[in-house]
Protein backbone atom coordinates (compact mmCIF):
# COMPACT_ATOMS: atom_id res chain seq x y z
CA UNK A 1 0.00 0.00 0.00
CA UNK A 2 1.04 3.50 -0.96
CA UNK A 3 1.78 6.32 2.12
CA UNK A 4 0.13 9.56 1.23
CA UNK A 5 1.24 12.78 2.46
CA UNK A 6 -1.30 15.31 2.89
CA UNK A 7 -0.60 18.13 4.74
CA UNK A 8 1.33 19.64 2.10
CA UNK A 9 -0.46 23.22 1.76
CA UNK A 10 -3.96 24.30 3.02
CA UNK A 11 -7.16 23.91 1.06
CA UNK A 12 -7.00 27.74 -1.07
CA UNK A 13 -10.55 28.64 -2.00
CA UNK A 14 -12.11 30.63 -4.93
CA UNK A 15 -15.63 32.28 -4.63
CA UNK A 16 -17.19 34.46 -7.68
CA UNK A 17 -20.35 35.55 -7.86
CA UNK A 18 -21.40 37.65 -11.62
CA UNK A 19 -21.08 37.00 -14.78
CA UNK A 20 -18.21 34.60 -16.10
CA UNK A 21 -17.61 31.99 -19.29
CA UNK A 22 -18.04 28.80 -17.62
CA UNK A 23 -17.26 26.69 -20.59
CA UNK A 24 -14.57 28.76 -21.47
CA UNK A 25 -13.30 27.97 -17.70
CA UNK A 26 -14.18 24.28 -17.96
CA UNK A 27 -11.16 24.42 -21.16
CA UNK A 28 -8.99 26.15 -19.21
CA UNK A 29 -8.91 24.26 -16.53
CA UNK A 30 -8.46 20.95 -18.51
CA UNK A 31 -5.47 22.82 -21.11
CA UNK A 32 -3.50 23.54 -18.03
CA UNK A 33 -3.78 20.61 -16.32
CA UNK A 34 -2.93 19.09 -20.23
CA UNK A 35 -0.07 21.43 -20.71
CA UNK A 36 1.22 20.23 -16.74
CA UNK A 37 1.04 16.54 -18.13
CA UNK A 38 -1.57 15.73 -15.07
CA UNK A 39 -3.52 12.80 -16.53
CA UNK A 40 -7.02 14.12 -16.13
CA UNK A 41 -9.99 12.36 -14.41
CA UNK A 42 -13.25 13.14 -13.43
CA UNK A 43 -15.07 11.96 -10.40
CA UNK A 44 -18.12 13.53 -10.68
CA UNK A 45 -20.19 15.67 -12.68
CA UNK A 46 -23.63 16.65 -11.58
CA UNK A 47 -25.64 19.14 -13.36
CA UNK A 48 -28.84 19.63 -11.29
CA UNK A 49 -31.71 21.23 -13.37
CA UNK A 50 -35.08 22.83 -12.70
CA UNK A 51 -34.45 25.50 -10.16
CA UNK A 52 -36.23 28.00 -9.83
CA UNK A 53 -32.89 30.28 -9.75
CA UNK A 54 -31.16 28.11 -12.50
CA UNK A 55 -28.82 24.98 -12.18
CA UNK A 56 -26.76 23.62 -9.68
CA UNK A 57 -23.50 22.01 -11.12
CA UNK A 58 -20.76 19.84 -9.41
CA UNK A 59 -17.63 19.13 -10.44
CA UNK A 60 -15.05 16.74 -8.85
CA UNK A 61 -11.62 16.38 -10.54
CA UNK A 62 -8.75 14.23 -10.29
CA UNK A 63 -5.99 15.19 -12.22
CA UNK A 64 -2.54 13.18 -11.42
CA UNK A 65 1.04 13.41 -12.40
CA UNK A 66 3.09 10.39 -12.01
CA UNK A 67 6.76 12.25 -11.35
CA UNK A 68 8.82 9.76 -11.25
CA UNK A 69 8.77 5.36 -10.46
CA UNK A 70 7.86 6.57 -6.97
CA UNK A 71 6.23 9.43 -6.29
CA UNK A 72 2.74 10.57 -7.51
CA UNK A 73 1.09 14.28 -7.44
CA UNK A 74 -2.50 14.65 -6.81
CA UNK A 75 -4.32 17.35 -7.03
CA UNK A 76 -7.83 17.87 -6.23
CA UNK A 77 -10.36 20.61 -7.36
CA UNK A 78 -13.52 20.48 -6.20
CA UNK A 79 -16.55 22.61 -8.22
CA UNK A 80 -20.02 23.95 -7.07
CA UNK A 81 -21.72 26.25 -9.13
CA UNK A 82 -25.53 27.76 -8.01
CA UNK A 83 -27.92 29.39 -9.94
CA UNK A 84 -26.13 28.78 -13.37
CA UNK A 85 -28.13 30.51 -15.98
CA UNK A 86 -26.96 30.82 -19.60
CA UNK A 87 -27.48 33.10 -21.56
CA UNK A 88 -26.31 35.04 -24.78
CA UNK A 89 -24.67 38.66 -24.76
CA UNK A 90 -22.92 41.20 -26.74
CA UNK A 91 -18.80 41.52 -25.79
CA UNK A 92 -16.70 43.48 -28.34
CA UNK A 93 -19.49 43.71 -30.53
CA UNK A 94 -19.70 39.60 -31.16
CA UNK A 95 -22.51 37.31 -29.33
CA UNK A 96 -21.19 35.12 -26.65
CA UNK A 97 -22.49 32.54 -24.27
CA UNK A 98 -21.73 34.09 -20.96
CA UNK A 99 -23.12 32.31 -17.64
CA UNK A 100 -24.53 34.35 -14.64
CA UNK A 101 -24.43 32.79 -10.76
CA UNK A 102 -22.20 32.28 -8.15
CA UNK A 103 -19.60 29.15 -7.27
CA UNK A 104 -16.59 28.12 -4.97
CA UNK A 105 -13.80 26.33 -6.47
CA UNK A 106 -12.28 24.35 -3.87
CA UNK A 107 -7.92 23.04 -4.80
CA UNK A 108 -5.74 20.75 -3.08
CA UNK A 109 -3.10 18.62 -3.43
CA UNK A 110 -1.16 15.88 -2.11
CA UNK A 111 1.96 13.41 -2.38
CA UNK A 112 1.28 9.89 -3.16
CA UNK A 113 4.99 8.01 -1.82
CA UNK A 114 5.22 4.04 -3.53
CA UNK A 115 1.72 4.28 -5.73
CA UNK A 116 3.07 0.74 -7.19
CA UNK A 117 3.04 -0.96 -4.27
CA UNK A 118 6.66 -1.85 -3.93
CA UNK A 119 6.78 -1.67 -0.21
CA UNK A 120 5.07 -4.53 1.12
CA UNK A 121 5.76 -6.08 4.25
CA UNK A 122 4.79 -4.03 7.50
CA UNK A 123 8.55 -3.82 8.18
CA UNK A 124 9.70 -2.21 4.89
CA UNK A 125 6.30 0.07 5.01
CA UNK A 126 7.63 1.66 8.62
CA UNK A 127 11.08 1.90 7.13
CA UNK A 128 9.33 3.74 4.16
CA UNK A 129 7.42 5.72 6.28
CA UNK A 130 10.72 6.54 8.70
CA UNK A 131 12.87 7.97 5.48
CA UNK A 132 10.08 10.05 4.53
CA UNK A 133 8.87 11.43 7.19
CA UNK A 134 12.31 11.90 8.90
CA UNK A 135 15.08 11.16 7.32
CA UNK A 136 14.74 12.35 4.05
CA UNK A 137 12.09 14.57 4.80
CA UNK A 138 13.75 17.85 3.99
CA UNK A 139 14.56 16.63 0.43
CA UNK A 140 11.13 15.60 0.03
CA UNK A 141 9.90 19.18 1.26
CA UNK A 142 12.22 21.06 -1.03
CA UNK A 143 12.74 19.16 -4.45
CA UNK A 144 8.68 17.69 -4.11
CA UNK A 145 6.29 19.14 -1.82
CA UNK A 146 7.63 22.96 -3.26
CA UNK A 147 7.15 22.01 -6.42
CA UNK A 148 3.47 20.19 -6.23
CA UNK A 149 2.61 23.53 -4.03
CA UNK A 150 4.00 26.04 -6.70
CA UNK A 151 1.99 24.18 -9.39
CA UNK A 152 -0.86 24.78 -7.31
CA UNK A 153 -0.29 28.06 -6.87
CA UNK A 154 -0.07 28.45 -10.70
CA UNK A 155 -2.93 26.74 -11.65
CA UNK A 156 -5.07 29.04 -8.65
CA UNK A 157 -3.60 32.27 -10.63
CA UNK A 158 -4.66 31.09 -13.85
CA UNK A 159 -8.66 30.80 -12.69
CA UNK A 160 -7.91 34.00 -10.75
CA UNK A 161 -6.69 35.52 -14.05
CA UNK A 162 -8.94 34.15 -16.41
CA UNK A 163 -12.05 35.39 -13.84
CA UNK A 164 -10.63 38.58 -14.20
CA UNK A 165 -9.79 38.87 -10.57
CA UNK A 166 -7.86 41.95 -8.91
CA UNK A 167 -5.10 39.01 -7.54
CA UNK A 168 -4.56 36.89 -10.56
CA UNK A 169 -1.08 38.16 -9.53
CA UNK A 170 1.17 35.35 -8.39
CA UNK A 171 4.78 35.98 -7.26
CA UNK A 172 5.84 32.18 -6.14
CA UNK B 1 0.11 19.69 21.46
CA UNK B 2 0.61 23.00 19.49
CA UNK B 3 1.47 26.55 21.75
CA UNK B 4 0.08 29.41 19.81
CA UNK B 5 1.08 33.03 21.13
CA UNK B 6 -0.44 35.98 19.78
CA UNK B 7 2.02 38.92 19.39
CA UNK B 8 -0.77 41.44 17.58
CA UNK B 9 -4.60 41.39 17.76
CA UNK B 10 -6.30 42.49 15.16
CA UNK B 11 -4.36 45.68 13.51
CA UNK B 12 -6.53 47.21 10.95
CA UNK B 13 -5.76 49.75 8.49
CA UNK B 14 -8.91 51.26 6.76
CA UNK B 15 -9.01 53.89 3.52
CA UNK B 16 -11.74 54.81 1.08
CA UNK B 17 -10.47 56.97 -2.35
CA UNK B 18 -9.00 55.83 -5.67
CA UNK B 19 -6.74 52.93 -5.42
CA UNK B 20 -4.74 50.22 -7.89
CA UNK B 21 -6.15 46.88 -6.08
CA UNK B 22 -4.04 45.38 -8.47
CA UNK B 23 -0.75 46.91 -7.75
CA UNK B 24 -1.87 47.12 -4.05
CA UNK B 25 -2.03 42.67 -3.89
CA UNK B 26 1.44 42.88 -5.88
CA UNK B 27 3.05 44.58 -3.95
CA UNK B 28 1.73 42.75 0.17
CA UNK B 29 2.21 39.14 -2.32
CA UNK B 30 5.91 40.45 -3.30
CA UNK B 31 6.87 41.17 -0.27
CA UNK B 32 5.72 38.25 1.91
CA UNK B 33 7.90 36.12 -0.71
CA UNK B 34 10.84 38.68 -0.66
CA UNK B 35 10.92 38.07 3.53
CA UNK B 36 10.91 34.58 2.93
CA UNK B 37 7.32 33.70 3.51
CA UNK B 38 5.17 30.60 2.15
CA UNK B 39 2.34 31.81 0.85
CA UNK B 40 -1.10 30.47 1.94
CA UNK B 41 -4.59 31.97 0.07
CA UNK B 42 -7.09 30.64 2.16
CA UNK B 43 -10.00 32.82 0.64
CA UNK B 44 -10.87 34.42 -2.20
CA UNK B 45 -14.22 35.97 -2.66
CA UNK B 46 -15.02 38.10 -5.75
CA UNK B 47 -18.33 39.30 -6.10
CA UNK B 48 -18.98 41.42 -10.02
CA UNK B 49 -21.97 43.98 -9.98
CA UNK B 50 -22.31 45.94 -12.58
CA UNK B 51 -21.08 49.22 -10.78
CA UNK B 52 -18.28 47.63 -9.08
CA UNK B 53 -16.59 44.62 -7.46
CA UNK B 54 -16.84 43.74 -3.40
CA UNK B 55 -13.27 41.37 -2.66
CA UNK B 56 -12.92 39.60 -0.04
CA UNK B 57 -9.60 37.66 0.72
CA UNK B 58 -7.90 35.89 3.79
CA UNK B 59 -4.04 35.39 3.51
CA UNK B 60 -2.13 33.60 6.04
CA UNK B 61 1.41 33.86 4.65
CA UNK B 62 3.55 31.91 7.53
CA UNK B 63 7.62 31.37 7.92
CA UNK B 64 9.24 28.05 9.27
CA UNK B 65 11.77 29.26 11.61
CA UNK B 66 12.87 25.87 13.26
CA UNK B 67 11.75 22.62 13.46
CA UNK B 68 9.49 23.45 15.83
CA UNK B 69 8.18 27.01 15.11
CA UNK B 70 6.64 29.44 12.75
CA UNK B 71 5.29 32.67 12.47
CA UNK B 72 2.25 33.24 11.04
CA UNK B 73 0.62 36.68 9.65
Amino acid sequence: MSLDVKDITQQLEIRYKGIYNLDGLYKMMRSWLDAQRYDYMEKRYKDKVGGPFGNELEIEMRPELKVTEFIKFHIEVDTHMWEVKEFEAEIDGQKKLVTDGRFFIKLRCWIEFDYQGRFKTDFQKALLKFMITKVLKRYFEIKWYDRLKYDLYKFHAEIKKFLKCETEFNAY
Amino acid sequence: MVEVKSLSFGETFGYKGLMDVKSLYKMIDKWFKDHGYDKVELNNYDEVYEDGKQLRLKLRPFKKISDYAKVEI
